[in-house]
């Protein structure tokens, strides 16, 4: 992750010049569940800090996501972190600041836990990756908006990946530099259900509307403060 | 050194709390779970006429595809109540414990397998198809109910081993 403090921004600018790459296939889009799950699961943001409990209740997206060091696509139910700012301020990178393309951004609350899914197909469960990530996404403030006269995505979510406790299991970071960058888009319907097995059980959910562009950030552009 | 003590409690409690929170289920064994959910009735009912009772409430993991009322419903007229008399006790005993098996499998696991061994003896067949769950010819319609002693998952229909 490109995390920046204001006195090394101009400095690490050029090292954290990130190449987007925009997978056109890979997006995360809006659906209704059948039954609404709502439950609490605790999540940390890295080995050595305490488990921090938080409530969910989904799915309400669900998306697919290029691999980390895999070429095999991982599905994600997005579950909806509900509860107070208080707490949920406290979930929070050590590093708050964040820069994409030239543009400062905060990294805010935490707004969903995306958790690996396994998709029921016609006759057989695509599973994905075994120790694919569980991630939370954050929701991202602009510091500083650049004129733009194109418009680009905007840019809402940084999924950063994370540990997490549901009941005895615990579910470890894989892939602690895979993170992905969620960019809001003029949304289209879609049609159809799909049926997931995760660790929360059997989901059944309807397609309703397109709603974010997934980009993955580059391993090798990356840069830590 | 009371303080600390009480301290210390205060520490070990709130962990457990945090680490079962939400859960309702989670500090129940099956039979107890199933026993306080009232679409289960038949099926408990068929337990304790079988005395399966406190052989699926010890320490031992166990996964339990649990039909509800509706599942036992669709048996013919008659078939459960004569499932229920005593003198049928160890054919109940076999269709109960067909629908069980041991270790904690959860629903993520579950779509992995293509047939499991039964407590019954026999193996059951999993498979995915048209986008469902089936174990032999039932829906799993509901998974992963979190119990102290294993996991339910609710199935649309009553498995009948093989004769």
């Amino acid at each position: 992750m490109c995390i920046l403090n204001h006195a090394h921004t101009s400095l690490l600018l050029s090292l954290c010049a990130f190449s987007v790459t925009a997978l056109a296939d890979d997006g995360a889009f809006v659906v209704r569940p059948a039954e609404i799950f709502q439950h609490e699961v605790e999540v940390s943001l890295e080995d050595g800090l305490p488990f921090r409990s938080i409530s969910i209740i989904g799915p309400r997206l669900h998306s697919q996501m290029p691999g980390c060091e895999t070429s095999q696509h991982t599905s994600y139910n997005w579950y909806k972190i509900v509860g107070s700012n208080h707490l949920l301020n406290a979930i929070q990178p050590k590093d708050v600041t964040f820069q994409w393309n030239g543009e400062n951004f905060r990294i805010e609350r935490p707004a969903y836990l995306l958790t690996p899914a396994t998709i029921l197909q016609q006759s057989a469960a695509d599973a994905g990756p075994d120790d694919a990530n569980v991630l939370l996404a954050f929701q991202l403030s602009q510091k500083k908006s650049a004129i733009d006269p194109h418009k680009p995505p905007k840019v809402r979510f940084l999924c950063i990946a994370v540990r997490q406790r549901h009941h005895d299991e615990i579910y470890e970071i894989s892939f602690p530099d895979c993170e992905y960058l969620l960019s809001q888009i003029d949304s289209q319907e879609l049609t159809g259900k799909i049926n997931t097995v995760d660790q929360f059980g059997l989901h059944r959910v309807k397609r309703l509307r397109t709603a974010y562009r997934l980009e993955s950030i580059p391993q090798s552009s990356t840069q830590d403060n | 050194m009371k303080r600390i003590l009480a301290i210390s409690c205060l520490i070990i409690a709130v962990s457990i709390a945090g680490a079962y929170a939400g859960c309702g289920t989670c500090d129940k064994s099956v039979v107890s779970a199933a026993k306080h959910n009232d679409d289960f009735k038949t099926l408990v009912a068929a337990v304790e006429a079988a005395g399966l009772a406190d052989a699926l409430s010890g320490d031992d993991q166990i996964t339990v595809f649990a039909p509800n009322n509706d599942a036992f419903s669709k048996l013919p007229e008659g078939a459960v109540a004569e499932l229920l008399k005593p003198e049928n006790k160890n054919e109940l005993i076999k269709v109960l414990t067909y629908h069980v098996v041991p270790g904690r499998v959860k629903a993520k696991d579950v779509v992995k397998l293509t047939s499991a061994k039964t407590l019954e003896g026999s193996d059951i067949r999993i498979s995915v198809d048209g986008g469902k769950v089936k174990i032999n010819n039932a829906e799993v319609i509901q998974a992963d109910i979190p119990c102290k002693n294993g996991v339910i998952h609710v199935i649309d229909a009553v498995l009948l081993p093989k004769a």
